[in-house]
């Protein structure tokens, strides 16, 4: 299950958990703005963000995740993702803090054991270790499903 | 994708004046001996260069060069089917034909 | 990289298809016409040599043969028979196998495509009946006695000297062929400012004293004879020689800015004059021809552009109209005059380049007609059924993303209209119908709108059936009361077929719950009428554009909303009184009962009292239904913005909007609101339902 078809990836912290995900994914990071809220969307789904002109949806990535009552704090940021190079498939996850750019040569990365019931993602790429954290990398194509599937 | 087009269209011209200046040696050979031997197998040349010309010219973007060769093209397409006569006129507006579309490849 | 050259010549060659496919249609209905069988000779050509050109061997090798029918049949060799529209039709399907897929590897592919090869060339070789090959095109006349005179008139246009004629070459060859005297008109040669010096602007007329035939003068201009006016008449038997008279004749023509008539000339001629040598002068104005050099344009009409070029330009637009909103709106709080004065000309600069911006991006539905033609044809014939389809309106113009979308519902409702609308030629007859069937395709513009209807002249829907089916399916209560129009509109709910057995083709109603799924992604609508015994007409109602719309700002609970305005009928102001003596969410406006919906209860927000609420009266169809909002905000022309492919499905919103101050705003989808209202959707629903 894994693939090193990226080379670079970007840590963040969700909850006090870290996770990464394929940095050629990433378009943005951008603090939080306003967002607009969107009714009858489930929790996670928190809105749509303006960003450049285009309205990008937003998702909450701790509530995804399983983690309740999330804060807003100053590192709180909005990572920008476009998995499939579409504008219309740009998303926005929010993330607690932005933790750094890893470059994957030289990383052991084992499979990932965490396994979080109440988590909507369960299928990661593997885990590794930095400065003593354990970090998971995110499958974007569950991640995408898993945005795509509430309606 | 410009270089590709530029190699292509540049081995069209080439293959073109080629072909051009070896019919065109034909008819001044045809001038000089009895032409009646071969005229149907010359015009069949002439038709089949100039088919080809007015095919391929404009996917290069030699517009230019199609309404003359397809001009010469009908032409000769009737007289290699015996529908029309292979006039002494028709040789020398031939040759003519030939060298404005030698000249609008250089260009 | 050779890839996107590749591709340039896929799309140039579907164009090419598309006309092919054109002129089949038309040689079906004139199998003589030699303007078509040329067009497709043409398109074949082009084909093969740019199939080789781009490494697509089979389909050069392919088109080929086919180009050898066609020249057969050009030079009537073979005959136009229904047999060979039908091979050719097929041919052209393969034709667009190959070009999407380049040269095959597949082993099915590859049998399919040489059995099909073989088929061609059989047909190429004996199919038609080889026919003589009728000599009838130009005849020579005897060759002329001795020597004659002629006049010849040659006009050429402006763009001779565009594809490297050289005027001058002509003349020599002329002179070359007896004693000629050439007259130069040059009165249409303009004033320095407009002279084009790649444009030709004189004309000519040759007295030619000569022993060849008629024939042998018109060859001189035989490459040229598309590019100019050509008359060679004979004005007299014997020489000719330029006396004063003959003098006066072309100075008074020249004068009148006309040419010299032959019959003129044919009386002057007869007086035997002496001679007067006026080569000179001939030579001295053919110099004077040559100053005019050639230079060579050539001239373009339309461009051909990226469509993602066109996207952007339109995303860009978009931008602009969106910035010019946020200026006006600090104008407007500065209150200064010039800048309020700017702000006025950027707005008005920025409709213009809006609206202009607009219509680049539309497209005529054209292209796809032929798809639609080739459908009806082939199913008709497929099923043994005649039909004559009828297409109007093909010109309209429609936003490209929207016709994108339109050409998977369209190909579904005429399949349905040939496979279960029209009946087979005899059910026909004994219902008193001509055998043939008819299907008119029409397209028209109505306000905003693009409607489109599909109308058979089939046996139509019986209602009961439909009203029996929806019922055993559970659609609907067996006492629901409701109107033939609403019973026809069940066949939109999905899950709904009156077929008993489903057919290859497609059953009515399979599917027509997609058909309404993929117009409402266009914002568009759809609707059913029929009368069983004669016949079905679907509606589509199309939006012009999917990007900009006018809409009624709103405001519900903290979040503002678009209202397309298309959709709204009236809005009023309601006193909290007028809620309250409501009963089951119905109101009484003008002695009207009007059901609403509370925005508020759509949205799942919290109930509030408002001091004065608003009414917004929206229609669709014959449905009426009030939309409760807290607060109108005003009227905004603004560009609609996809949501993106995670809120594509959402219920009621279907797009958003920036506002001038760079929020969001979403909009609403009005007959969607419609939709579940009428089906009892916003009552004390509950979030966990979602």
């Amino acid at each position: 299950m894994l693939e090193n078809s990226y080379n670079t990836l970007l840590s963040f912290k969700v909850h006090d958990e870290f996770f990464a995900l394929d940095a050629m994914r990433v378009n943005h990071i951008l603090e939080v703005p306003e967002i607009t809220r969107i009714p009858n969307t489930p929790d996670f789904m928190v809105g749509v963000l303006n960003l450049h002109g285009n309205i990008i949806p937003v998702v909450d990535l701790r509530l995804m995740m399983g983690f309740g009552n999330p804060d807003f704090t100053n590192d709180t940021a909005v990572v920008v993702i476009n998995p499939e190079e579409q504008q219309d498939s740009s998303l926005g996850l929010i993330v607690d803090m932005v933790k750094e750019v890893v470059e994957t040569e030289g990383l052991e990365i084992k499979p990932t054991v965490a396994d979080k019931e109440e988590s909507m993602l369960r299928n990661f790429h593997g885990t590794f270790s930095m400065d003593g954290q354990f970090v998971h990398i995110i499958d974007i194509e569950e991640l995408v499903a898993a945005a795509e599937m509430w309606s | 994708m410009e270089d590709q087009l530029e190699i292509i269209k540049q081995t069209f011209i080439s293959n073109s004046v080629d072909k051009l200046l070896g019919l065109k040696d034909k008819f001044v050979d045809t001038e000089k001996s009895n032409p009646d031997p071969v005229a149907e197998e010359l015009a069949n040349d002439v038709f089949m260069v100039m088919h080809g010309i007015s095919g391929t010219a404009p996917m290069v973007g030699l517009e230019n060069l199609a309404p003359l060769s397809r001009k010469l093209e009908i032409v000769f397409d009737k007289i290699r089917k015996g529908e029309k006569e292979f006039s002494e006129q028709i040789k020398i507006q031939t040759v003519r034909g030939i060298d404005a579309i030698i000249d609008e490849l250089r260009f | 990289m050779i890839d996107k050259f590749k591709a340039k010549f896929v799309e140039e060659s579907l164009d090419n298809v598309n006309d092919l496919e054109e002129a089949l249609f038309a040689l079906e209905n004139d199998m003589q016409s030699k303007d078509l069988i040329e067009r497709i000779f043409r398109a074949m050509h082009s084909l093969k040599g740019g199939g080789a050109m781009f490494g697509f061997n089979h389909l050069s090798d392919f088109t080929h043969h086919l180009e050898n029918i066609f020249d057969k049949v050009r030079n009537n060799k073979l005959e136009v028979t229904p047999d060979l529209i039908s091979l050719t039709f097929t041919a052209v399907d393969e034709i667009k196998f190959l070009l999407q897929k380049g040269d095959l590897t597949e082993k099915d592919d590859l049998d399919a495509y040489r059995a099909f090869m073989a088929k061609i060339q059989d047909f190429s070789e004996s199919g038609g009946n080889i026919r003589a090959a009728a000599t009838t095109a130009e005849v020579t006349p005897a060759v002329a006695e001795g020597e004659n005179t002629y006049l010849i008139s040659f006009v050429p246009r402006e763009e001779l000297l565009q594809n490297g004629t050289n005027p001058l070459f002509l003349l020599d060859d002329l002179h070359a062929l007896g004693e000629g005297y050439s007259i130069v008109y040059t009165h249409k040669v303009p004033s320095f400012e407009p002279l084009e010096p790649e444009s030709n602007y004189c004309l000519w007329q040759i007295l030619l004293t000569t022993t060849e035939s008629l024939n042998e003068i018109k060859d001189v201009f035989i490459f040229v004879e598309d590019e100019c006016d050509l008359s060679v008449d004979e004005v007299c038997n014997g020489g000719f020689e330029i006396n004063p008279d003959i003098k006066k004749l072309i100075s008074n023509a020249r004068n009148s800015n006309s040419l010299i008539k032959v019959s003129d000339l044919k009386i002057l001629l007869k007086k035997e004059e002496s001679a007067a040598d006026e080569a000179e002068r001939t030579e001295k104005e053919d110099k004077d021809q040559k100053k005019k050099k050639q230079f060579k344009e050539h001239k373009i009409s339309s461009i051909r552009v990226a469509s993602l070029k066109i996207d952007e330009l339109v995303n860009l637009v978009s931008e602009l109209v969106t910035v010019q909103a946020q200026l006006s709106v600090y104008a407007e709080k500065k209150g200064e005059s010039d800048i309020l004065a700017l702000a006025e000309n950027v707005q008005k600069l920025s409709r213009q380049l809006r609206d202009n911006a607009f219509e680049i991006s539309l497209i005529p539905m054209q292209s796809e007609l032929m798809r639609f033609q080739r459908l009806v044809r082939d199913l008709s014939k497929d099923l043994g059924k005649e039909i004559d389809f009828v297409i109007e309106g093909g010109d309209i113009e429609l936003d490209k993303n929207i016709i994108e979308h339109l050409t998977d519902p369209l190909l579904h409702i005429l399949r349905n209209s040939v496979d279960h609308g029209i009946e087979m030629p005899d059910e026909r007859v004994a219902a008193g119908k001509s055998p043939k069937g008819n299907i008119y395709f029409k397209a028209y513009h109505a306000g905003a709108n693009v409607l489109i209807e599909v109308t058979d002249d089939g046996k139509g829907i019986n209602v009961d059936d439909i009203r029996k089916k929806a019922v055993a399916k559970g659609i609907i209560d067996d006492s629901a009361e409701l109107s033939d129009k609403e019973i026809l509109n069940l066949v939109f709910m999905s899950g709904f077929s009156t077929r008993e057995s489903v057919s290859d083709v497609s059953g009515r109603g399979v599917g027509m719950d997609v058909v309404r799924k993929k117009i409402s992604e266009i914002r568009g609508e759809v609707s059913i009428a029929s009368e069983e015994g004669q016949g079905t007409t679907i509606t589509l109602r199309l939006p012009l554009t999917l990007s900009i719309i006018d809409g009624l700002l709103v405001r519900v609970a903290k979040n503002q909303y678009v209202v397309p305005i298309s959709s709204i009928e009236k809005i009023f102001a309601l006193t909290k009184g007028q809620l309250k003596n409501s009963f089951n969410k119905v109101v009484v406006i003008d002695n009207e009962q009007i059901p609403y919906v509370d925005m508020r209860d759509v949205f799942k927000e919290e109930k509030a009292e408002v001091e004065v609420p608003q009414m917004i009266l929206v229609k669709h169809a014959d449905k009426r239904l009030g939309l409760l909002v807290d607060e109108v905000l005003g009227e905004y022309q603004t560009v609609v913005k996809p949501l993106g492919r995670y809120l594509k499905t959402h219920e009621v919103v279907s797009g958003a909007s920036i506002l001038g101050d760079g929020t969001i705003s979403l909009v609403i989808d009005t007959n969607r609101v419609l939709q579940l209202s009428s089906s009892g959707k916003f009552k004390g629903k509950k979030k966990e339902e979602l």
